[in-house]
């Protein structure tokens, strides 16, 4: 063979040679690459391929009454999921249209949903809690339906529908935003929240872990084996101090007056709050089935939500309202401690009062021609204003502000609730950088709780309950105990002191027999229980957009007092008229009395 | 010119050494023990991918019939004086045209596709034999005319043989089979010192051709509507047998001659003969390129296109691709062991005993796995250009050489696919992979390599 030729032959060789090793380099790198660069994360998505998470609800805690009746429970009800099983598109179009037509759902929203599910293989929840005509149809039509199985979970109810609504909240569906916020290792997109009350407060607790299965599948999403298995953990059960039967009537007094309005029941001695109830209320149940809210029902979510007296709204902590002719107890109270000489025993009420100064003022009082002499329990049994503005005068406004803040007022009390207003109480600081100063117009205001003083019903509430304990300050409270669903005790909210408003003994008692008057023959008149020693006082707040609102803060019997309440209604005129009535039912039914 | 020698005369010819004994003496040990390997782990790999399916002692007895039946062959060939195929060349030419158009005949109809033979219980792929029978029809052509092989006209005829094999097998049809013999012809063609230019040329028209079918689908599954009056439309067609492929051959034959005309203008000498050489490739590039585009299933069509992109049907043709990186990079260092991989286990790799069984491997013996099969076939290739570097003859060099070129070009392109960087074309891994035909056609080449290897110190016929 030629010589020249066949080194030819072999440098051609070995271009080929070479090139082609040279590829068989690059791939082992390319091996390199997959298996040892990227080959964890390849793991894990090898892994999520060849498992499906099955997740079982956990059942949320029950929420009971403070004698144990129910208020929160779970019904068994249908969950509706979708299990890939190998799919070819025109047979998911066509699950789709079917599915569409039997849940009344978009088609083309339904069929991303499916698509999705069979791309990652994974088990998806089409409807969360389907009605029983729709279970039915979908198991009637299960033949046509591949992969589409109906099963039952837990789900929340409130047997009571309206009551203690505002109380006990409702759920939702997890937003992206809480979704982010929440670090609790179980949520998921699918997640049901407590959205308010006590459902968002306590979520963490009634929640529970939802529980499982983790599942090896194949290609066809055919599930082999169960890989893990954890039972869910239901939530743990909540026991309020709400008493049912006192919610009961509250709640049925305050709808009777087909005014919005709000109340407040509390046990003085222990802080627990017996009732609180806003009115209007809503069903918690619809927000169960939203977006699929029987059309017979009449409300839907959607309505309440844009529904202009906002049955949404919790009244009770969440509006913050003047206090009108109820502050006058404190004024009272202050007056009586640092400066008796100002109670004078006779003063004249012409029907109004000037304020003198630059620009003099005339200032009305309730009653147009006037309450002529007044001794001072009087003043406050028919609450005359001019009394009061002349007290208020002498007392000037930081007694007044200081000894409101020391009975709780313009900060909230610590309920248990999202959501509650610290109210107002006005003093001359709020003018520090202002464009005027304090000046005694403000005062005589704020000695009928009118101007800027905002309270909440329940702080009124929780008012009444100091001056029932004559100063003793019992933190507020609804969850009296958190038991495990066995009946294991894992904490017990006892009553607890938080401070004192200490005025001396006698200036109680003076203000208390005032009070009592109010209701034997004074404004309160309408809340009186023949045999029961009722302390209480009827507010009046004229207000801008219509008939007045009305008070009624009261406490009883006032020799061992039992229950303090702050009822208010909406342009409910005179505080005489409804508010006190309210009370006197919600005595009635606390105080065991007939009559 | 040699002449057929019984394997019992070929024994009794040996001088020096006896004749067994130097046959092995001589046989590249290395390159069989290295087949062997790669064929242990063909059966393990075809045993745990068929596993779950079931039917996994019925495939790897089948598989093992094929070795039996492949193993006879080699070593029958490594006996005889593979110089044989030389002087045969016509007959052996004859053989692999009428297979193929046998098959066309009686052949079996399977997805498709007439490519198979029904023999009973084993079917028979006669485009796996044809490869290798045309690489020795090559072979011997460009061996004879060594010295002619500047003569264009000379070039011809492989040329002839190559578009025979292909537009056989194209009829089938089946589109992966023919893509092998482009670079066997052009590596024979290249070491047989074809002078560059040419292969240049031979490169143009394979490159044009290719542009055809990559621009046919992609115009196909784009946007563009090819149906209304735009130039997008109109090239659509043309790649189609319409009036439009007529109009784009003679525009381009004008425009090719025009040139021709203005350089003559400019009196610049250049032979009328490139210009005509320049057209004849264009018409036949862009033919072969329509011939491709009408032979492709719209399943080719796709995965051709999910190579580019394979998010663009992530459930469709992307899924084989996106579950075989899967399986092959979460096999990490050590693999999940051997009948333990879950992407094959559990079905999520299609193809997982033929196409996708390197994903397998990858997934369940990790990178040391298959690092060791990828050193196996570098051992395989480096051991089939050694043959050819050491060969007695320059048939045997180009046998050799065309011999290791398919190889490398099923072992390169089988791999790239599972590691998701070259399209699914669904060219089995030599030796590992099942399929009887492949596996059979694969130790016939191997028979050769070590028949040509015995005899590198062997003058006489």
């Amino acid at each position: 063979m030629n010589g020249s030729k066949s080194q030819d032959l072999a440098v051609r060789l070995k271009v080929i040679l070479y090139s082609i090793l040279g590829c068989f380099v690059f791939l082992l790198g390319r091996l390199f690459f997959l298996q040892i660069i990227r080959g964890d994360n390849l793991k894990k998505i090898a892994e999520s391929n060849r498992t499906t998470l099955f997740y079982q609800r956990a059942p949320r805690g029950l929420i009971y009454d403070r004698d144990g009746k129910t208020l929160a429970d779970n019904q068994p009800g249908f969950v509706v999921f979708f299990t890939p099983l190998g799919f070819k598109g025109q047979e998911l179009e066509r699950m789709a249209r079917t599915l569409a037509a039997i849940l009344g759902d978009k088609e083309d929203v339904l069929l991303k949903r499916l698509q999705t599910a069979v791309k990652n293989s994974s088990l998806v929840r089409l409807v969360d809690r389907a009605p029983k005509e729709i279970a039915f149809q979908l198991l009637e039509n299960q033949t046509d339906l591949p992969g589409i199985s109906v099963d039952t979970e837990m789900h929340r109810r409130y047997p009571e529908r309206n009551l203690s609504a505002h109380l006990l909240g409702y759920l939702g569906k997890i937003s992206p935003e809480e979704l982010a916020k929440l670090s609790r290792t179980s949520s998921r997109k699918d997640t049901w929240i407590g959205k308010s009350g006590l459902e968002k407060n306590y979520d963490l607790v009634l929640h529970g872990e939802d529980g499982g299965m983790k599942m090896e599948v194949d290609a066809r999403g055919h599930a082999l084996r169960v890989l893990e298995h954890r039972d869910p953990l239901p939530g743990l059960a909540l026991t309020t101090t709400i008493d049912l039967g006192i919610q009961r009537v509250a709640e049925a007094a305050l709808l009777e007056t087909n005014h919005a309005g709000a109340l407040c029941v509390i046990q003085p001695q222990t802080g627990e709050i017996l009732a609180l109830a806003s009115n209007p209320s809503y069903d918690p149940n619809l927000f169960m089935n939203y977006g699929r809210e029987k059309k017979e029902e009449g409300v839907s979510v959607g309505e309440l939500m844009t529904n202009p007296n906002l049955p949404l709204f919790n009244r009770a902590i969440q509006a913050a309202y003047a206090p009108g002719s109820v502050f006058k107890i404190l004024v009272l109270l202050a007056a009586m401690e640092y400066k008796k000489e100002a109670i004078k025993d006779k003063e004249f009420c012409p029907g109004y009062y000037w304020l003198e100064g630059t620009v003099p003022k005339k200032f009305l009082c309730w009653k147009k021609e006037g309450h002529k002499e007044v001794h001072w329990m009087d003043a406050l049994t028919y609450s005359c204003n001019v009394y009061f503005y002349k007290l208020g005068i002498k007392l000037g406004p930081d007694t007044l502000e200081s000894l409101a803040k020391q009975f709780g007022l313009g900060q909230t009390t610590g309920i248990e609730l999202l959501g509650e207003r610290k109210g107002f109480v006005p003093g001359r600081a709020m003018f520090k950088n202002g464009k005027r100063r304090w000046y005694e117009g403000d005062t005589v205001n704020m000695a009928i709780g009118q101007g800027t003083l905002l309270v909440t019903p329940l702080q009124m509430a929780q008012f009444m309950s100091i001056v029932a304990n004559h100063g003793k300050i019992f933190r507020p409270h609804i969850i009296k105990n958190i038991k495990k669903p066995d009946g294991e005790l894992v904490r017990s909210m006892e009553p607890e002191l938080i401070g004192e408003v200490s005025l001396k003994p006698e200036t109680w008692l003076s203000v208390e027999a005032a009070l009592l008057q109010v209701v034997t023959r004074g404004t309160g008149g309408a809340s009186a229980i023949a045999g029961v020693k009722i302390a209480g006082k009827t507010g009046t707040v004229q207000n801008p957009q219509g008939p007045d609102h009305a008070w009624f803060v009261a406490y009883a019997p006032v020799e061992n007092p039992q229950i303090a309440l702050a009822v208010f209604v909406e342009h409910g005129g005179k505080g005489s008229l409804y508010s006190a009535q309210i009370a006197q039912k919600i005595f009635r039914t606390a105080l065991k009395v007939n009559g | 010119m040699a002449k057929f020698l019984s394997p019992y005369q070929f024994m009794e010819s040996g001088k020096k050494l006896s004749a067994r004994a130097r046959f092995f003496k001589y046989l590249d040990w290395k390159l069989f023990l290295d087949v062997f390997l790669l064929c242990a782990f063909g059966f393990l790999m075809i045993a745990s991918a068929t596993l779950q399916k079931g039917g996994a002692e019925l495939l790897v007895g089948k598989q093992l019939a094929a070795f039996v039946i492949g193993f006879g062959f080699l070593v029958f060939l490594a006996l005889i004086n593979y110089q044989i195929f030389d002087s045969q060349w016509k007959i052996i030419l004859g053989t692999s045209l009428s297979l193929l158009l046998l098959v066309l005949v009686i052949g079996q109809v399977s997805r498709g596709s007439k490519s198979w033979f029904n023999l009973g219980v084993l079917s028979f792929q006669p485009a796996e034999l044809s490869k290798v029978l045309c690489t020795l029809v090559l072979a011997s052509w460009c061996s004879k005319k060594e010295r002619s092989l500047e003569n264009i006209r000379d070039l011809g005829v492989p040329l002839l043989i190559i578009f025979a094999h292909v537009f056989l097998i194209l009829l089938q049809p089946d589109f992966g089979s023919t893509l092998v013999y482009f670079p066997v012809l052009i590596s024979i063609l290249f070491v047989a010192g074809v002078p560059l230019i040419y292969l240049y040329a031979l490169l143009f028209l394979g490159a044009l051709a290719a542009g055809v079918v990559l621009t046919h689908t992609f115009i196909s599954l784009s946007p563009f509507s090819p149906s209304d009056g735009s130039a997008v439309a109109f090239f659509y067609n043309s790649m189609n047998f319409g009036k439009e492929f007529i109009w784009v051959q003679c525009g381009a034959g004008l425009f090719i001659w025009f040139l021709a005309y203005i350089f003559r203008g400019l009196k610049l000498k250049i032979p009328l003969l490139y210009f005509l050489v320049a057209h004849i490739l264009f018409m036949v590039a862009w033919s072969t390129g329509t011939l491709f585009v009408q032979a492709m299933k719209p399943y080719q069509e796709r995965r051709l296109l999910v190579f580019f992109n394979p998010d663009l049907d992530p459930m469709g043709a992307g899924y084989h691709v996106i579950q075989s990186v899967i399986a092959l990079g979460s096999g990490k260092i050590f693999g999940k062991g051997l009948f333990s991989g879950t992407q094959g286990r559990l079905g999520f790799l299609p193809e997982q005993h033929t196409d996708f069984i390197y994903s397998v491997l990858g997934e369940e013996l990790g990178f040391l796995g298959s690092a060791c099969v990828l050193l196996l076939y570098g051992i395989l290739i480096w051991r089939c250009f050694a043959i050819a570097m050491d060969s007695r003859d320059r048939f045997g060099s180009l046998v050799a050489v065309g011999i290791g070129m398919s190889f490398s070009f099923y072992i390169l392109l089988n791999l790239a696919m599972s590691m998701g960087i070259a399209p699914v074309t669904g060219l089995p891994l030599p030796f590992i992979s099942y399929g009887g035909s492949s596996l059979i056609s694969s130790l016939i080449s191997v028979g050769i390599l070590l028949s040509i290897c015995v005899r590198r110190f062997t003058y006489t016929g």
